[in-house]
């Protein structure tokens, strides 16, 4: 009962330190001047969301931009990631751990230690200023984690299921949609979440390959933000934080995996 | 359908040795036939390679004198039911026994109705809406069966059926089987380790040992009369005594045995199984000594010295407590319990 006490507190306070610093964003964007030392602004409008829903902000169409690169990235992603966290996870072969370690090492290495090097060879293949270099930039931060949590899906898969299906009078891809995907969906949509939100948060790589011209949400964001634009960086900034929140909330049950799936061992 | 295995070779990539060796085996019309074998023996190969998940290197596998090689596993009519047999947790009991019922795009209502049939026939009636999770570990294999039987299929493979079943289920089991298998006619071939379980499951088994077959023929036939000393071993054969044969009688250290008339001449090994010795007073008893006495449960063991020579014998318990280590014990080899393995079949 005690411990069930500080587990509530433990989480407000949680909650507390991951709302707050939101807060004065939601001010802002609300605010008609805010100035020191006044606690709250004297005058209330709507103008900075009334700015950033326009036209003429260029917010929505980056919103657009960013979705669409975000989603593609994530389909990419799970393109190249399936396959090979499938491979890393049910067989055992040569160089096995260099090439775990080369898949975690984007993740480990400071993008901004790559962005020159990567800008230089995107512009020699021509890949630069368009939204294709950038999501295949984006691939670079966004597949370690697709291949290291499908590898972990998959090590704990038993491809007794698929051989048995097969034998049951399934085609190929009647085993991939019916037995295969049923088991590993929970661990893919994790994936796909982490994918989707490690490449909606990218800064330095879209501006290092989009040469200024892909005006991805964080890159508008902190131009609004370097402007001292501080209402509409605050609308701006919660409509950025939007989807994250919405995936998470939509999926949190998927996510905690209280989904039979087809997994062999605890 | 008659299932024929002709001189099937299987070596795994990196192995030294080929883990099924030219393989030839008939499983007639209706039939069936258990591949026993010690575990490695190739025996999960050799279903793999029927079922048409495993290509073999070479060799043919003909159904009804058409080869199965050049079709895949989902068009060959042959549905392999795998060890522990596991349910597809993420479906209904239903769902799982009309699975490849759907597979093959079957209406909605032709599915339900068989599955139902099917269902009833393997007592699960009225369980169809369950998970497996909910379901006892024999309710699951009997599922696991109705899964491959819906079917029909022209062969079915059983990959160790019993095994993991405590006794009363392998009983069940057991006699669902058989039940089953009489009535659909559905030629069988089973996987086995355990001789009883092919005893009981097949009309014919094929011992495989080492990759190759070493005997096929009906059960009683690979008891009494095992083609080599490896097969008697394994079948639990533990009395063998090196000689010859000669004028229908066999030459060993016990002497001359008279032995029944088909034996072949010529070198070889004397084989009796150790239920078959006979102990106590008789017209051509030996005496020998006691020199173990091992109670089994149901049998007790005596080992037994016979002029030089260890020889083992199972015997009913209270026959075995008349004889204590040391005692003399007078033995007697029947001779319609004798069989002389030639030594040219090793």
């Amino acid at each position: 009962m005690r411990s069930n006490h500080w587990q509530i507190i433990g989480a407000a306070l949680l909650a507390l330190a991951l709302i707050l610093p939101m807060v004065p964003l939601a001010i802002w964007s609300l605010a008609h001047g805010w100035r020191f030392p006044d606690l709250l602004p004297r005058a209330w409008s709507l103008k900075a969301w009334d700015y950033a829903l326009s036209a003429p902000s260029g917010v929505l169409q980056s919103l657009w931009i960013t979705i669409w690169i975000a989603l593609a990235t994530t389909a990419l992603a799970a393109l190249v990631g399936v396959p090979a966290g499938r491979a890393l996870g049910l067989h055992d072969f040569r160089g096995k751990r260099l090439v775990l370690l080369l898949m975690i090492a984007p993740a480990l290495i400071p993008a901004i230690a790559i962005a020159p090097g990567l800008h230089g060879v995107f512009l020699r293949l021509g890949l630069t200023g368009g939204t294709g270099g950038v999501i295949l930039a984006h691939l670079i931060p966004t597949l370690p984690y697709m291949v290291l949590i499908m590898a972990a899906v998959f090590a704990r898969f038993d491809t007794v299921h698929e051989d048995q299906a097969r034998s049951l009078g399934a085609a190929p891809w009647q085993v991939w949609r019916h037995v295969t995907l049923p088991a590993i969906a929970p661990g893919l949509l994790t994936a796909c979440l982490f994918a989707f939100l490690v490449s909606w948060s990218q800064y330095l790589l879209t501006l290092a390959v989009g040469s200024g011209r892909v005006q991805t949400l964080p890159l508008l964001l902190y131009s609004f933000a370097a402007a001292g634009r501080n209402d509409v960086t605050g609308a701006i900034a919660l409509i950025y934080i939007l989807p994250g929140v919405l995936v998470v909330a939509l999926t949190a049950r998927q996510v905690t995996g209280r989904h039979p799936a087809l997994m062999a061992g605890p | 359908m008659t299932l024929e295995l002709h001189l099937l070779t299987k070596t795994y990539p990196g192995a030294v040795r080929p883990t099924v060796r030219d393989l030839s085996l008939t499983v007639p019309r209706g039939g069936v036939t258990a591949l026993l074998g010690p575990s490695g023996a190739g025996k999960t190969t050799v279903m793999r390679m029927v079922a048409g998940l495993l290509a073999p290197d070479t060799g043919d596998i003909r159904l009804d004198d058409r080869s199965l090689l050049p079709l895949p596993p989902e068009r060959r009519g042959v549905v392999m039911v795998f060890q522990n047999a596991p349910l597809f947790p993420h479906l209904t009991l239903a769902e799982n026994v009309g699975f490849g019922l759907r597979m093959r795009g079957l209406p909605s209502a032709e599915i339900h109705d068989r599955v139902g049939a099917m269902l009833e026939r393997v007592q699960l009636s009225g369980l169809g809406s369950r998970r497996p999770h909910q379901l006892s570990g024999g309710q699951q294999q009997r599922g696991a069966l109705a899964r491959a039987l819906v079917l029909k299929p022209r062969l079915l493979l059983l990959d160790e059926p019993l095994s993991n079943l405590d006794a009363a289920l392998r009983e069940e089991m057991r006699g669902l089987i058989r039940a089953l298998q009489r009535e659909t006619g559905i030629t069988t071939l089973v996987v086995t380790h355990d001789q009883s379980e092919a005893i009981v499951l097949a009309d014919r088994v094929a011992l495989l040992l080492d990759g190759r077959l070493a005997q096929e023929a009906e059960p009683d036939e690979i008891f009494a009369r095992p083609a080599s000393v490896a097969v008697a071993r394994f079948i639990g054969g533990v009395n063998f005594l090196p000689g010859r044969c000669v004028q229908g009688a066999f030459e060993c250290a016990l002497g001359r045995l008279p032995l029944p008339s088909d034996a072949s001449e010529g070198p070889g090994t004397l084989t009796i199984r150790p239920e078959a010795l006979r102990l106590g007073p008789g017209p051509d008893a030996r005496v020998g000594q006691v020199l173990e006495r091992t109670f089994l449960g149901s049998q007790t063991r005596l080992t037994i010295v016979l002029a030089g020579q260890r020889l083992e014998a199972l015997v009913a318990p209270d026959t075995a407590r008349h004889f204590a280590p040391g005692d003399p014990i007078q033995v007697s080899l029947p001779v319609d319990a004798l069989w002389v393995i030639p030594d040219a079949a090793g």
